[in-house]
């Protein structure tokens, strides 16, 4: 899997959204993206880049496209690449 | 009536992001809002954790009005559905839903709030009856369940003596006053002169502790899922020193969450062995 199909589905699983949906989604805009969602994302998140996410990146994490932003500045993670 | 408001009233009681409403000010908002649905009847009431929604609460219990307590974001057909069981004579709903019920006439609006008369032909109330909420929170079950006035004022009553509220209480709202627990900080806040700060920020947003830190609040409450995400936040590292004592509704504290508390020699129980009372409320207080 690439990193742009492991990030799409650490989305999908924890929403069970479409992934033509993915890439306006920003926190709160959906049910399934709640504080429960949040966690279940970080948890899916971590695992597959195998990372560790900071506190502040955790409550940064406002969008799938700033999440891009986060991983690649923060984590050494290019989802785009 | 439920709450004095006028025995607080220069005391702060609402405190949100725009503006801060003392007791004197929350009665007089509370009043006309409830003021504007006349006397006793069923009103659906869209909650949110904001001023309108709070002030109208307030309002209505104290006038007899019956609210029934549903998601302001619970989906249209669920909410219609439940038009047709229960029929209120009136929503009290934030103005951009109003446009899903254009059938029902405008005849009041506040804070950003618009009060719709149904028309409907509605039921009777039996005279116990204060307010009908979910257990379930944000689900559509359309069985609700009938707290009476006696009822709410014993819990509150057993709660502010538990946990010691008064009026130098100050707790913040992240749970949804459609549910159980979060009505019931806001509840015992107002009975005792204490005073809330409502935002719709969750724990995982910056906004959200900024608010906290800013307004000094005291206490924190939360279901056991609201710990698991407070130890993913790191919130036993957190530096907030006017917090006094977190709270859990749901029964006790997992063990451990409860040792994390005990070796960060933070937090205490309130009381030894257990620490819960009947309300399955867990609590801890700060030592020093």
């Amino acid at each position: 899997m690439t990193n742009l199909e492991k990030y799409d589905k650490a989305f999908i699983d924890a929403f069970n959204v479409a992934a033509e949906d993915l890439p306006n989604l920003k926190y709160q805009d959906i049910a399934a993206w709640d504080s429960v969602g949040h966690m279940s994302l970080m948890a899916n998140i971590e695992d597959s880049f195998d990372i560790m996410m900071e506190v502040e990146d955790i409550m940064d994490f406002s969008s799938y496209a700033h999440g891009k932003e986060i991983l690649k500045a923060n984590y050494e993670v290019d989802i785009e690449g | 009536m439920i709450f004095d408001l006028g025995k607080f009233a220069g005391n702060t009681a609402l405190i949100a992001e725009n503006e801060t409403l003392t007791y004197e000010d929350l009665k007089i908002r509370s009043e006309e809002i409830s003021g504007a649905a006349g006397g006793r009847c069923l009103i659906f009431l869209f909650c949110k954790n904001s001023v309108a929604s709070v002030a109208g609460y307030v309002g209505f219990m104290n006038r007899g009005i019956v609210p029934l307590m549903i998601d302001a974001d619970l989906d249209l057909d669920l909410v219609k559905n439940l038009l047709q069981l229960y029929r209120p004579k009136y929503l009290w709903l934030p103005e951009n839903l109003r446009e899903n019920y254009s059938a029902y006439e405008k005849i009041y609006e506040r804070d950003g709030y618009n009060l719709l008369a149904t028309n409907a032909e509605t039921f009777a109330l039996n005279e116990k009856l204060a307010l009908l909420m979910t257990t379930s929170g944000s689900t559509g079950s359309p069985k609700f369940v009938r707290q009476s006035y006696e009822n709410i004022l014993a819990n509150t009553k057993s709660i502010v003596e538990y946990l010691q509220i008064g009026e130098s209480e100050r707790s913040i709202t992240n749970l949804p006053m459609n549910y159980v627990y979060g009505l019931s900080i806001i509840n015992t806040h107002i009975f005792s002169g204490g005073s809330i700060v409502l935002t719709e920020k969750t724990l995982f947003q910056k906004e959200f502790w900024q608010a906290l830190k800013n307004n000094s609040v005291t206490n924190l409450n939360g279901v056991p899922y609201t710990f698991e995400m407070l130890q993913r936040l790191r919130f036993f590292r957190m530096d907030l020193p006017t917090l006094k004592f977190i709270t859990q509704a749901g029964g006790k504290l997992d063990p451990e969450t409860h040792l994390k508390l005990d070796r960060q020699e933070i937090f205490c129980n309130v009381r030894r062995g257990g620490g819960y009372c009947a309300n399955g409320l867990s609590a801890c207080r700060k030592i020093a």
